[in-house]
């Protein structure tokens, strides 16, 4: 079924969007699911959340791709079951690595930040991620965004893995630096 | 900050961002596939025309080292009645072996050894290369590509071109070996670059974005593209070949942008050169 007629349905308050939402999507959110927590159990679970949030968020929300709107809820519902403090320890799915790798970028040693902070980071994420040559940015959003494997990326464009690790690895750097130039991270530390 | 915060953060950015990162797989393949043909086509080319050239018995120097040589393949002019005196530019690889790093080029991927076409050894050489570049290109797709140059009809070396339907555009070459061919195995010389010369010829095969074009040293790169990309163009492509604001004047005109380089065309003049500062 088109997305806007999924959409209608989710307009009029008809069940039936969840069950079109789920025969459409629900592969693919399940893949962003286990990417991030490794179980295919949590993974199903986390695209029921999702599906139950998309519910309860269109009205009002009308999202421009629905594919795109599950993508994100399921993501959220993913790290908010992987307790992210504790994904390190935990292990499973490719969410421990992502962070590890992302430990020199990110860390600067001061509180989590504020909700307004967040979204200033959010802000300055995007804005990066739209310096970025095509292949960088590509090859960052599929690590960042949906946790895929490494081995995966590569072989999605084309590229050895040494050559993804190593667009990555510069792509992080040059995320630091832009974020230690916008204020976000504290460069001293 | 931690890590946390910025995995939250990534879950906020544009849509358009993510689509554009859904590209199915399999596809880059596909974009490559006729360069890889292309090559395929080039290097058996290459070959037969020396198992031709070896049958007709062109000295008994060069049939002992028959075998050996067909691994450095060579690229003949497209006139063969000039062959004998023309440059055969031999391939290339990337970085030299055992090489980790090219001065400007510290956080490019490393190749593996499978990347590397063993350079032909200096017995390969007597009497059949004058010179062997070995380079890497850059190009819109990969970092780098190993590539054959060869010498066109007015002088300049250029990579051989791969065919009408390449995607590839072609953003300069790096020129970081240059060995000197001769008559006899002695005297094949291998010419230092101090520090990874790095020289550009920007060449557009067959994309219809891009349009370039060069004369007399001075190129100009047009690039069909919204004015936000031209950033890292210029900083990830134009400024670790050599270019810089001296030698390029960058002008938006609406969603055509126009990169004006000048800079000295790879010429043999230019590699001749190079050998004045060998050790």
């Amino acid at each position: 079924m088109d997305d806007r007629r999924i959409i209608e349905l989710y307009f009029n308050r008809d069940e039936q969007a969840i069950k079109e939402s789920k025969d459409k999507y629900g592969p693919y959110c399940f893949a962003v699911a286990k990417n991030i927590l490794g179980s295919a159990e949590d993974a199903e679970e986390c695209v029921s959340t999702a599906l139950l949030k998309a519910w309860n968020s269109i009205p009002p929300n009308r999202p421009g791709s629905l594919k795109l709107y599950l993508a994100k809820l399921t993501r959220r519902a993913s790290l908010d079951r992987a307790d992210l403090n504790n994904a390190l320890k935990r292990g499973g799915g490719e969410l421990p690595l992502v962070l590890d790798e992302l430990r020199e970028t990110a860390s600067d040693g001061r509180d989590p930040l504020s909700e307004l902070e967040a979204k200033e980071l959010a802000s300055a994420v995007n804005a990066f991620l739209r310096t970025l040559p095509e292949l960088d940015r590509n090859l960052f959003i599929r690590r960042c965004f949906f946790a895929e494997a490494v081995p995966d990326i590569a072989e999605r464009y084309g590229i050895s893995r040494g050559a993804a690790d190593a667009r990555l690895s510069r792509t992080r750097k040059k995320l630091r630096a832009y974020l230690e130039k916008e204020g976000l991270i504290d460069g001293s530390r | 900050m931690d890590p946390a915060d910025l995995i939250k953060a990534m879950g906020e950015i544009d849509d358009d961002l993510i689509e554009g990162s859904e590209r199915p797989r399999g596809r880059a393949l596909l974009r490559i596939l006729p360069i890889a043909a292309a090559f395929v086509l080039v290097f058996a080319a290459a070959a037969a025309l020396m198992l031709f050239l070896g049958k007709k018995g062109e000295g008994p120097e060069h049939s002992a080292n028959a075998p050996e040589a067909t691994e450095a393949a060579e690229i003949p002019t497209s006139d063969p009645a000039q062959s004998d005196t023309d440059l055969y530019l031999n391939v290339v690889s990337t970085l030299p072996p055992g090489a980790t790093e090219v001065p400007g080029w510290e956080n490019e991927p490393v190749p593996s050894e499978k990347d590397y076409v063993r350079l032909a050894s200096a017995r390969e050489l007597a009497g059949k290369a004058d010179i062997i570049v070995r380079a890497r290109i850059v190009d819109s797709i990969c970092a780098y590509v190993p590539v054959d140059l060869v010498k066109d009809a007015k002088g300049r070396f250029m990579p051989v071109k791969t065919g009408e339907s390449t995607l590839h555009t072609i953003y300069g070459i790096q020129v970081l070996e240059v060995y000197k061919g001769g008559e006899t195995a002695e005297s094949v010389k291998r010419v230092m670059v101090p520090g990874g010369i790095v020289e550009g010829v920007v060449q557009s095969i067959g994309y219809p974005d891009y349009a370039q074009y060069c004369r007399g040293g001075e190129c100009v790169l047009f690039l069909n593209l919204p004015e936000e990309s031209q950033g890292w163009i210029w900083s990830d492509m134009a400024v670790p070949m050599g270019f810089n604001e001296d030698r390029c004047d960058i002008e938006y005109d609406g969603g055509v942008s126009v990169i004006k380089c000048r800079f000295p065309e790879i010429t043999f003049d230019w590699l001749e050169s190079l050998s004045e500062g060998a050790v």
